[in-house]
């Protein structure tokens, strides 16, 4: 149950296509493109902690920031009520 | 002394057989400045440390990583697109010698990091490429031209020109582990790269820029992290540093004619230590033991080429 809420937070780092040599890594355009989008999601993830005073780790790298809402959420309560 | 076919090459050997350097650029100005003798070791005679870690080439990686983006852009091509080259690039050119690295914050994934962090921050820019009058991308624009009249020549690559509100400045990336603090950028004003790309576009490429932007790009072992600061520079500070360069250089002259290279113990302690401060301080025969026992020699490939085969036989190579 824990770990499925671990899972649920925290980036899969793509830790095979990593270790992967990087000249067959090279020719494999769709992991390329995994590994943009999970450096992508580690940027948002470090502005987040770096916004909220933590320090940078991988933990914080991986760790998924909380979505961030359009409206100002008290405006959107007061809204529905 | 040499059949090779005539092109300027950057050292070449003097009547004495010792190496003299015809072209510089401003790390070996800086190298010279910093202390002659340090100079004569390191620049001329290529004396490294022994136990000096296989280069990476980390700084190279990120640069032309960032110079793939600039391309794809100018091409037309999306960020995602662009991205795509970028990291196949790096992969092809600088992936293996990137795995090697023992420095996590330098490695193949900080470098890929970097690049995708870049593009995320700076796809949006308001510096625009500038275009070069063939048309090609004002990127890794090098340069070789004279400097005085006795016969020196300075060189250098400006790593990409840009436009700000129709006003050209030249940008150098810098790749750094330290903090891209005020004080990181106070280092770069004045600066003899600064100064010395500012003159050669002014004075000899005569493009009209208004100065320069150190593009910096701090890499950590889990986060990038990138600055910018622009620096205009007055002509008679360029006509000054003008002057002194060639001041230095006629020095550099004196130095290699007489093939006498003076200490300056001012700059032992800078940026951690010289790493021949060791040998410094011993003399004769025991500061031959530090050469044999801690350093390698490797000659610039211009010496190497041209080597008398007198120096062959010399020990430990030439000091």
């Amino acid at each position: 149950m824990v770990k499925e809420k671990e899972k649920e937070i925290t980036l899969e780092i793509p830790s095979e296509l990593l270790e992967t040599d990087p000249l067959v890594l090279a020719e494999d355009e769709k992991g390329i493109q995994t590994i943009v989008a999970y450096l992508q999601a580690t940027r948002e993830n470090v502005r987040h902690a770096e916004a909220s005073g933590k320090r940078i780790s991988k933990g914080s790298a991986t760790k998924i920031a909380p979505k961030k809402f359009d409206k100002n959420p008290l405006d959107m309560l007061l809204s529905e009520t | 002394m040499s059949e090779l076919p005539e092109r300027l090459r950057k050292f070449i050997w003097n009547d004495r057989g010792a190496p003299v350097q015809k072209v510089w650029d401003t790390s070996s100005l800086s190298s010279f400045l910093a202390c002659p003798r340090y100079y004569n070791w390191s620049v001329l005679n290529g004396w490294r440390h022994a136990s000096y870690g296989t280069a990476t080439g980390f700084g190279s990686a990120v640069h032309e990583g960032f110079e793939q983006l600039e391309i794809g852009k100018f091409e037309g091509k999306s960020k995602e697109e662009s991205l795509v080259m970028a990291v196949k690039f790096v992969l092809e050119n600088f992936g293996k010698e990137l795995n090697l690295s023992d420095d996590k914050a330098r490695g193949l994934e900080s470098c890929l990091r970097a690049i995708v962090w870049r593009a995320e921050e700076y796809w949006d820019d308001n510096l625009k490429l500038a275009t070069m009058p063939d048309g090609t991308p004002a990127l890794e624009q090098r340069f070789e031209v004279p400097i005085g009249d006795k016969g020196h020549r300075f060189s250098g690559r400006i790593d990409k020109i840009v436009t700000i509100d129709d006003r050209l400045y030249i940008v150098d990336f810098k790749t750094t582990k330290t903090s891209l603090s005020d004080y990181y950028f106070k280092g770069f004003m004045p600066n003899n790269q600064i100064f010395a790309y500012i003159w050669a576009c002014r004075e000899v490429l005569k493009l009209p820029v208004d100065g320069a932007i150190i593009d910096g790009v701090q890499t950590g072992v889990n986060f990038t992290r990138f600055a910018r600061q622009v620096f205009n520079v007055h002509k008679d500070l360029l006509d000054e540093w003008y002057e002194d360069t060639i001041h230095h250089l006629e020095i550099s002259d004196v130095y290699a004619d007489s093939g006498y290279y003076p200490a300056d113990f001012t700059a032992c302690n800078n940026y951690g230590g010289c790493k021949f401060r060791e040998t410094c301080s011993h003399s004769g025969n025991q500061r031959d033991m530090f050469f044999e026992e801690d350093f390698r020699q490797q000659l610039h490939a211009d010496l190497e080429e041209t080597k008398p085969m007198t120096l062959e036989v010399i020990d430990g190579g030439t000091k």
